[in-house]
């Protein structure tokens, strides 16, 4: 009965949220924003073509032709940084996109069913915890060969169990609430329930599970890559473009390696930040 | 004229909640004598546990207090901090809703209650364990040595309030602030934790405020009863009296409110919902449930003054006496 | 004689627990053999503290809670264990609803107060969307809220009137039974008087019986006819709710009526034994 809760009435509204401070979480979220417009209209936005160099002009400084310079075909670095982006992006995004709902699936109807099925998807998260993301995503190379498709899969399967844990232990919160019980009670189907009810409930929680795992999948990506595991040449692709340009980050042109790490840095710790006040809000709010 | 125990004048308290300051408290002024029992009853967000914690100077960092808490003679709010330290270990105890929040769960009863009675030096750890089993059986713990040993999850909330209670005692305090003790017990338990805690108090003669919803539980073990609404005290009387001799419109609803034990009718409840005192309109805070407003009630807040002994804030007391029913109020929408 | 409107015979319920110290589980028996019947349009009350077992059997009842043994019968008909599908759980829907006791808790915070009853609606009866807003207009109403709470979230509510607004969805069904589990005792006592007087009220309008769960006394007087009084799992008294609070045959039921405050009144030490 504490007089603090009994005032929280009304949700703040977006333009108050702003005028409070949280500009943090505007400059982030545009700057996110920015990297996928790229992403999008790279076609439209890069100078040169990705793939089209010239060896005479390799390894070039900045200047007014090529912004970040060249690489050592002579690639330039501005284009190929904007094209990569799609790659760099993609992956993660397919890996977060299907790792959320095999782990929503998994968490709500176990959380529903209940049981033996409960306690039988418990210990498979639990087995799936067992297994490191990065040497799972080298197996699976290993097997299906190099390309994105194959640690996409494999760190799918890797961070189903992280998201699916969190979700789990939400849904199972909620799923003792009087309005799911009356839900039940009413009539309603476990699928209604789950679909209406459970999932729109726990989403606030899934999507700051799903913003922080985007940004470790995205680094688990590239280290691939930089393995020359994953995206291969000469697909443009951030991960790969820090390994490409190590000969030339010794030979005195850091420009390659630095830009592609700077870009993996700002978009893994946008993520990160805007994923922890997700989380945050959700708690403040509970 | 003796020093009262506890002496709140024009106790005003704003919290910050998100970047905003909100009015928890409103100009709340009460006094607690010598071994008096005071009774503090109100509805949720009245504001009568933000009147305990202000008195514990518990209250959230940014806060904003204005007016004088003399405990003893003593202003609370503007002692250092080891006064400050001395007031809260020997000068008063509390006593909460929920004692399991209030204990630390990997640690023993013994633990617990011999902590505080070391943290002098003077006492040696046979001694203060003897002196523990002694408060145990005073609270009605049996088999005490046992009890020392266990943990707070093995007891039930009956056991765990006793604890409580004997370790408030334990640092002979001369103020006891009891917050909604019985609120989570069953009504026996209540009765018996009640009784326990009444006897206690007589025996050392010390002086309670005791914060409960319930008026009647309020009228048995106080002195006096105050009534808050809305962060503002509305009235204050003796409590043998509250049921008969009521002025205030707010204090006569509340009774009437609650269903009488033994006839069967039909329960005259005060239209609307309870306010914040942050939501409080600028002339009396009652005067949007209440039947009787007037448009003096609406622009002028009444203040508390004497009316048949009793202290009571409303503008209309003299001529209302006796008369206030909420029978006919509209039921709300 | 006509059918009761609920039947509960031998009512048994054990739940496994884990044993405090050691290893494996032990059995603890939250209901043992209640047997008591609710008449068409009446109103009973079951009465006792915590761990005697009454919110289990309410939950049992709305099918929230499997039972161990003993049976239910709704308008005589026996429910069956297995867990309902398709018609058989609607049907269910509409003899038993239930209204908990966390006003905060037992509305989905996503939904407005709109869509919270047109989905019960929807659900039992086919309504165009016009009727459907006509009948929730009326719910509203009945319930005493007004028609500009139909476009709220909960959160923007009060608790009495969440409340309320429960009460309506339950009521959306049409059930015969709507039991109330401790439907009043999280309110602040001006509300709680509010909610009292509003059931009473539905009860001369609809042909409804109720199944009042509390640890109150004084409430469960200003509602019931007939009370059921819970210690410990077993039932220790039955009457009718004047008979047994003025002149309370059990030795536990004396106990939990002198327990509770009221004029003049002073609490007192019993010497019993220390759970």
């Amino acid at each position: 009965m504490s007089v603090v809760e009994e005032l929280v009435l009304e949700p703040p509204t977006f333009v108050q949220r702003a005028r409070r401070g949280e500009p943090l979480v505007y400059v982030l979220s545009g700057i996110l924003v920015l990297i996928v417009l790229c992403a999008l209209f790279a076609p439209l936005l890069a100078p040169f073509p990705p793939n089209h160099g010239n060896i005479l002009a390799a390894n070039l400084g900045p200047s007014g032709a090529h912004w970040l310079g060249t690489d050592q075909l002579g690639r330039d670095i501005l284009s190929r940084l904007l094209y990569g982006a799609r790659l760099s992006l993609l992956g993660p995004t397919m890996i977060i996109v299907f790792a959320t709902t095999f782990a929503v699936a998994l968490a709500i109807s176990s959380v529903w069913i209940g049981g033996w099925f409960d306690q039988a998807v418990a210990r498979l998260l639990d087995t799936l915890f067992a297994f490191p993301g990065l040497l799972l995503a080298i197996l699976a190379v290993a097997m299906i060969g190099p390309g994105l498709l194959a640690p996409v899969i494999a760190l799918t399967l890797a961070y189903t169990p992280y998201i699916a844990r969190v979700v789990r232990t939400v849904a199972l919160r909620e799923r003792h609430l009087a309005y799911v019980e009356s839900c039940q009670v009413v009539g309603l189907s476990g699928w209604q329930i789950c679909f209406r009810h459970l999932i729109p409930n726990v989403s606030p929680i899934v999507l700051a599970q799903a913003t922080i795992a985007f940004g470790s999948a995205l680094v688990d990506l590239a280290a691939i890559s930089y393995l020359g595991l994953g995206v291969q040449p000469p697909q443009a692709e951030w991960g790969l473009m820090v390994s490409d340009g190590q000969s030339a980050l010794l030979n005195g042109s850091p420009w390659e390696s630095l830009s592609a790490c700077v870009m993996i840095i700002v978009v893994v710790l946008s993520v990160n930040i805007l994923g922890e006040r997700i989380a945050l809000r959700n708690e403040r709010a509970a | 004229m003796t020093t009262p125990v506890l002496a709140i004048e024009h106790l005003h308290v704003e919290l910050p909640v998100r970047a905003e300051m909100r009015t928890v408290l409103h100009d709340v002024s009460l006094t607690i004598g010598p071994s008096e029992a005071l009774g503090l009853v109100g509805e949720s967000g009245s504001g009568k546990s933000m009147t305990a914690r202000s008195i514990m100077r518990l209250l959230s960092p940014g806060a904003s207090t204005t007016g004088t808490i003399l405990f003893e003679g003593v202003d609370v709010l503007t002692m250092h901090h080891d006064a400050l330290l001395a007031f809260r270990r020997k000068g008063v105890a509390m006593i909460y809703q929920d004692p399991r929040a209030h204990i630390n769960p990997v640690r023993t009863i013994g633990d617990f209650l011999t902590e505080g009675i070391l943290l002098d030096g003077s006492v040696s750890t046979a001694e203060a364990q003897a002196k523990v089993i002694s408060l145990l059986d005073e609270v009605g713990i049996p088999d005490a040595k046992r009890r020392l040993r266990q943990y707070p999850h093995q007891l039930s909330g009956g056991l765990l309030q006793r604890v409580m209670i004997a370790a408030a005692l334990s640092e002979e305090p001369r103020l006891l602030l009891a917050d909604e003790p019985t609120t989570a017990l069953d009504v026996t338990t209540q009765e018996e934790v009640m009784a326990i805690l009444d006897q206690l108090r007589v025996e050392r003669s010390l002086a309670m405020l005791f914060i409960t919803h319930d008026l009647d539980l309020a009228a048995a073990v106080s002195d006096r009863v105050a009534a808050m609404y809305a962060g503002v005290i509305i009235e204050v009387g003796d409590a043998a009296s509250l049921h008969t001799d009521s002025l205030h419109p707010y204090t006569v609803g509340l009774l009437d409110s609650r269903p009488e034990f033994g006839a069967r009718v039909r329960a005259r409840p005060i239209p609307g919902r309870p306010i914040l005192a942050s939501e409080a309109p600028p002339g009396c805070v009652f005067a949007e449930r209440c039947p009787y407003v007037t448009e003096r009630c609406r622009s002028e807040r009444p203040i508390l003054r004497e009316v048949d002994g009793r202290l009571v804030a409303c503008h209309r007391a003299e001529e209302l006496r006796g008369t206030i029913s909420f029978a006919g109020a509209q039921e709300p929408r | 004689m006509t059918t009761p409107i609920l039947e509960v015979r031998d009512l048994r319920k054990v739940f496994d627990v884990r044993r405090e110290q050691g290893r494996g589980k032990e059995e603890l028996v939250a209901v043992d053999d209640a047997s008591f019947t609710l008449p068409l349009n009446g109103s009973l009350a079951v009465v006792g503290e915590s761990g005697s077992g009454k919110t289990t059997v309410a939950r049992m009842i709305a099918g929230l809670e499997q039972r161990t043994s003993g049976s239910i019968l709704v308008n005589g008909v026996e429910r069956g264990l297995a867990r309902p599908r398709g018609a058989e759980r609607l049907r269910r829907g509409k003899e038993v609803q239930m209204v908990f006791q966390d006003p905060y808790s037992s509305l989905d915070p996503r939904q407005t107060i709109r869509s919270c009853i047109a989905e019960v609606l929807s659900l039992h009866f086919e309504l165009s969307s016009k009727d459907r807003d006509e009948r929730v207009a009326g719910l509203l109403g009945d319930v005493g809220l007004a028609q500009r709470h139909a476009s709220v979230h909960p959160r923007s509510l009060s608790g009495g009137q969440r409340q309320r607004v429960a009460i309506a969805r339950a009521l959306a069904a049409e059930p015969r039974v709507l039991i109330l589990d401790e439907a009043v005792s999280a309110l602040d006592v001006s509300v709680q008087a509010q909610i009292l007087n509003l059931l009473g009220d539905l009860r001369q309008t609809r042909e409804i019986s109720y199944l009042f769960i509390s640890h109150d006394l004084a409430v469960v007087q200003q509602v019931s006819d007939e009370v059921v009084v819970m210690h410990r799992g077993r039932i220790v008294e039955v009457g009718s709710t004047d008979d047994v609070l003025r002149a309370p045959a059990d030795e536990y039921t004396r106990r939990l009526i002198a327990a509770v405050p009221r004029p003049g009144w002073r609490p007192q030490r019993h010497a019993r034994t220390v759970d």
